[in-house]
């Protein structure tokens, strides 16, 4: 097993690292990573400009399991607290097996510049313990996450990770990866909307991302969505009960499988 | 470390700027439809030079004036402004004057929706640049009137690359003996100084002067030992003109430096001028006749003296010009055989090796020329006449490419250009004969054949003999010869909300080109852009630009022969203007770039920006900032892309390899009389262990800049 992992390591360095251990939410994971303008408590994660447009706060876990390996299973809580044009939010997620363990701590703050315009920056706390390699690592980062309202119909989300470009060792230049997501979203009803999205991640070739989300009730949510770099198609649904809303979502990569993404959030009020 | 602390200095005042942004709701969309059009504009020029360093103040020094300085609409002299303004057409220029003369001045800016030709987007265009005012114009020029209405305008402006380039670094006589064009002899700063003083567009009187990277400013003794060479203290670089516009039967008068433009651009036309770009209409040129001199070109500029008389109808206008300009020498031409000979001019205006010194002012130009013209309501025709002297011969290369390039002493060029309005028709052309029988011809149309449909259509042949130094017509290459082509574009403005703009040009080179080894090779140029504005706060528009051109084949060294192949370069850009508030702006781009060429892989390279504005009225502050990142395969797949800058500072860097691109700019207005800028720039490579080359490398792979502006007024 210990040789399996190393193997995968190897591998998946080919197919985005860190947008493998990256836990973004199942709302993004059914939508094959398009998040800039996606509004929930993983906006956080997302785009801290979307944190202020939570209805109210509130507070979730997911557990993403990339590829059914338990090896990789990341978890995550976050923590969006909304007050008038202003929301401040919490997140914590751990991710790790005996070569390597990730805890990110994060705090954002986001708000609301006028009804057509809200923005946020987040500060990310990384541990890395990899031991034969760094032993104990320690970075802080940032995130930046713009929003705007194009028209009625029409969001724009804009969502930078590490734009300093923080290196995590200066040995070979080995950086935080630095990350943009550019997102449009298409409202055609209170029940339909459409979503696309490139991804650049500095490294790693352009994602292009198309996402739609069905909404048939209050109730129910049904979303799905296709990804290029890596090529992948995405589903999820999503049940509101009252207070709670549960997620499931998974993506399935063209030669890694299924990665299923598991969440349940508690809104302070409704 | 500096290059962290001014990473993280960036990222305190964007967000310093962020969310002090909430306080401030009053902006005005002036400031995004001034970058909108230049950067509509200027980008084409960029991507067709294929040169990062050219100064286009010349083009947009204008703009901006214009941008802090509104034209009254209500002024008579109204056309002379409207043209130099370069946002409306001929016809459009027209109709507004007569509507004037009919009924009277305009009461409001929105009155000009009246104006046939004249639509909501045109308005919008314009709008940052004009004003309606009560008429102010001054009956004569009197120096009261000149005194109590001039403004005095003092820039200073400081530059500096933070990291140390190969040009900057510690050498010992020995190396640098070595190798005397590695090692600059000057400080890395940039310096620049400008007084102008200005009447509207009546006078103008103007010193700059500056120092570009690596000169030196103070004599350097070591370099004066090693080399034998002592250079002059003070600024490389300085230029200064006045400038002085209807007294009497003087139409114009410049004395100093200044810029001659001419016709259609094929027989005179110095600076820069647009060309090809989304602005289709703007193929046919309105030429300023005599226009004074600002920018920071140190070579391809007038320096003399230049009148221009009106008769009746007729233009009488002449000039002379002499100074020295930088040439490549042949070395010991001089003392071998007695002349002058230099293998080429160049443009650069950079001295800051021994080597460049050496070809600093190397060979004297000497212009004169004249045109007298004729215009009335429907026709101008002008005949042009020039003469250009060296005091040495260019003998360029003996590659074959070069046969039929001028190599010589003295060159005529004379021309006729022509423009005849004719209801919704505008023909306009111009032919040119130099020196050796070179002949080179430019016609062309514009029809407005709706008031919502235009079409342009320019064909050119210039003689691969043909040649003058300052000619500046609309062609593919950047020199007017060996090339034949027609160029067809039209603009069809759908409804309030879209208009669509496109053109396709084709080409041919008779005869073989730098870097390209064969005659008769042609290509082409195809552009599309449809843009929406469905607010007067949105702009989205989209394009796709194709250029097919020859060029030689590069990995071909199994073979004596290179072939010559075509290149594919397809650029697919979608861009959005957004105006949040009144204080608050975005524009978000994404541009996809692919290369392919005969024989070799395909390339393909992406770009994404993100461009925050916050311009807030009541504040004294005002910020923009960008974050891009960006990941091309070469050079070859470079993408370009316009940056704000400080004022009358512009420069369209390319973006190329794998990084990040970020920039601040923050103005403050001091007082009334007082505005300062500063810019802090950095480019942040992921796959480069150095960036740049020669003297301009830099180990490394960050390279950090900081500018800082003053202006004075009053």
């Amino acid at each position: 097993m210990k040789y399996l992992v190393i193997l995968f390591y190897c591998f998946s360095f080919q197919y985005s690292f860190t947008q493998i251990i990256k836990n973004s939410g199942p709302i993004s994971t059914s939508m094959a990573g398009v998040n800039a303008n996606n509004i929930d408590p993983w906006s956080i994660n997302n785009n801290i400009g979307q944190l202020v447009n939570m209805e109210h706060s509130a507070i979730g876990v997911n557990v993403f399991q990339p590829f059914l390996m338990t090896e990789f299973t990341s978890s995550n809580l976050v923590l969006g607290f909304r007050k008038s044009k202003k929301a401040f939010g919490f997140n914590y997620s751990n991710y790790g097996n005996e070569f390597l363990q990730i805890n990110n701590a994060g705090f954002g703050y986001s708000m609301k510049l006028s009804n057509e315009f809200q923005s946020g920056i987040k500060l990310n706390y990384y541990h890395f313990n990899s031991g034969e390699y760094y032993n104990t690592k320690s970075v802080v980062t940032a995130d930046l996450g713009l929003v705007a309202k194009l028209t009625n119909e029409l969001n724009l989300g804009v969502n930078i990770k590490n734009p300093t470009l923080t290196n995590l060792a200066d040995f070979e230049n080995e950086k935080i990866q630095t990350e943009m997501q550019i997102a449009l979203g298409y409202h055609i009803s209170n029940q339909l909307s459409l979503h696309t999205a490139l991804k650049k991640n500095i490294i790693y070739p352009t994602s292009l991302i198309a996402a739609v989300n069905y909404s048939p009730n209050d109730k129910l949510n049904f979303r799905g969505g296709i990804g290029s770099n890596p090529n992948k198609a995405a589903f999820g649904i999503g049940v509101n009960l009252k207070l709670f809303e549960i997620n499931f979502a998974t993506q399935i990569h063209q030669i890694l499988g299924w990665s299923p993404d598991f969440s349940i959030s508690y809104s302070f009020e409704k | 470390m500096k290059n962290k602390k001014v990473n993280s200095l960036i990222l305190t005042l964007f967000f310093f700027n962020v969310l002090t942004a909430q306080n401030i709701n009053i902006f005005s969309e002036k400031e995004m439809k001034k970058q909108y059009i230049i950067e509509q504009s200027i980008e084409n020029i960029a991507e067709n030079n294929d040169d990062e360093e050219i100064d286009f103040t010349t083009l947009f020094d204008q703009l901006s004036y214009y941008y802090e300085h509104p034209i009254n609409i209500n002024k008579r002299e109204l056309e002379y402004d409207l043209k130099e303004l370069k946002l409306l057409n001929q016809f459009q220029i027209i109709s507004i004057i007569n509507h004037k003369k009919e009924h009277g001045d305009f009461l409001t800016i929105y009155e000009l929706q009246s104006v046939p030709l004249i639509d909501a987007n045109d308005i919008r265009n314009i709008q940052p640049f004009i004003a309606v005012k009560s008429n102010l114009d001054a009956s004569k020029l009197s120096f009261s009137e000149v005194i109590k209405r001039g403004q005095n305008d003092i820039f200073f402006r400081f530059s500096r690359n933070i990291n140390t380039t190969n040009g900057q670094k510690d050498v010992n006589d020995d190396q640098w003996l070595n190798s005397p064009n590695m090692t600059q002899i000057g400080s890395p700063d940039n310096l620049y100084l400008r007084y102008r003083f200005k009447y509207q567009n009546k006078l103008s009187i103007g010193v700059t002067a500056e120092k570009d990277a690596g000169e030196a400013f103070l004599v350097n003794k070591r370099a004066n030992k090693l080399f034998n060479y002592t250079n002059k203290i003070g600024f490389d670089y300085y230029s200064a003109h006045f400038h002085i516009r209807d007294i009497g039967k003087i139409k114009s008068l410049a004395i100093g430096d200044f810029h001659i433009q001419l016709g259609q651009g094929l027989t005179f036309w110095s600076g820069l001028a647009i060309g090809k770009s989304a602005d289709v209409m703007g193929v046919m040129r309105n030429p300023s006749g005599i226009k004074p001199y600002t920018a920071l070109d140190e070579n391809r500029f007038m320096r003399g003296a230049a009148v221009m008389f009106e008769y009746r109808k007729f233009n009488f206008l002449f000039f002379g010009s002499n100074k020295k300009i930088d040439a490549n020498l042949i070395e010991d031409t001089t003392i071998t055989e007695g002349n002058l000979l230099f293998s080429s001019l160049q443009n650069s205006g950079i001295h800051s090796t021994i080597n460049e010194l050496e070809n600093r002012d190397a060979v004297k130009e000497t212009i004169f020329g004249h045109e007298t013209s004729y215009q009335n309501k429907f026709l101008k025709i002008g005949l042009v006449s020039t003469m250009t002297k060296y005091n040495g011969e260019i003998n360029r290369n003996t590659f074959l490419y070069n046969k039929f390039q001028f190599n010589n002493e003295v060159n005529w060029a004379n021309g006729l250009n022509y423009s005849i309005i004719k209801r919704n028709l505008n023909f306009f052309g111009e032919s040119s004969i130099s020196s050796y029988g070179g002949i080179a011809n430019l016609h062309g149309l514009l029809a407005s054949l709706h008031p919502k449909f235009a079409i342009s259509v320019l064909h050119r042949n210039f003689n691969k003999s043909y040649y003058s130094n300052y000619s500046n017509a609309v062609g593919e290459s950047s020199r007017t010869n060996n090339e034949s082509g027609l160029f067809t574009g039209f603009q069809l403005k759908m409804n309030e909300e879209w208009e669509i703009s496109s053109y396709f040009d084709q080409f041919k080179f008779p005869w073989l080109r730098y870097q390209v080894n064969r005659p008769n090779t042609k290509g082409t140029d195809g552009f599309f852009q449809i843009a929406y504005h469905p607010t007067k706060k949105l702009t989205i528009y989209g394009r796709i630009r194709n250029r097919i051109k020859p060029v030689s084949e590069t990995n071909s060294a199994v073979r004596d022969i290179q072939r010559t192949i075509n290149y594919h370069r397809w650029n697919y850009r979608i861009n959005f203007n957004i105006m949040i508030t009144e204080s608050i702006r975005l524009r978000s781009r994404v541009e996809y770039i692919t290369h392919e060429e005969q024989f070799n892989d395909k390339e393909d390279g992406i770009l994404l920006i993100q461009d925050f504005m916050l311009k807030p009225k009541q504040s004294k502050f005002s910020i923009n900032t960008r974050f891009a990142i960006f990941d091309t395969e070469s050079y070859n797949t470079r993408i370009y892309s316009f940056e704000n800058d400080v004022l009358y500072y512009f420069r369209i860097p390319a973006y190329y390899y794998q990084g990040a691109r970020s920039y601040i700019n923050i103005k403050y207005q001091l007082n009334k009389s007082i505005d300062i800028w500063l810019r802090g720039s950095i480019w942040n490579y992921s796959n480069r262990e150095e960036i740049g080359s020669g003297y301009n490398k830099i180990e490394g792979n960050q390279k950090s800049e900081l500018r800082a502006q003053v202006r004075i007024q009053f």
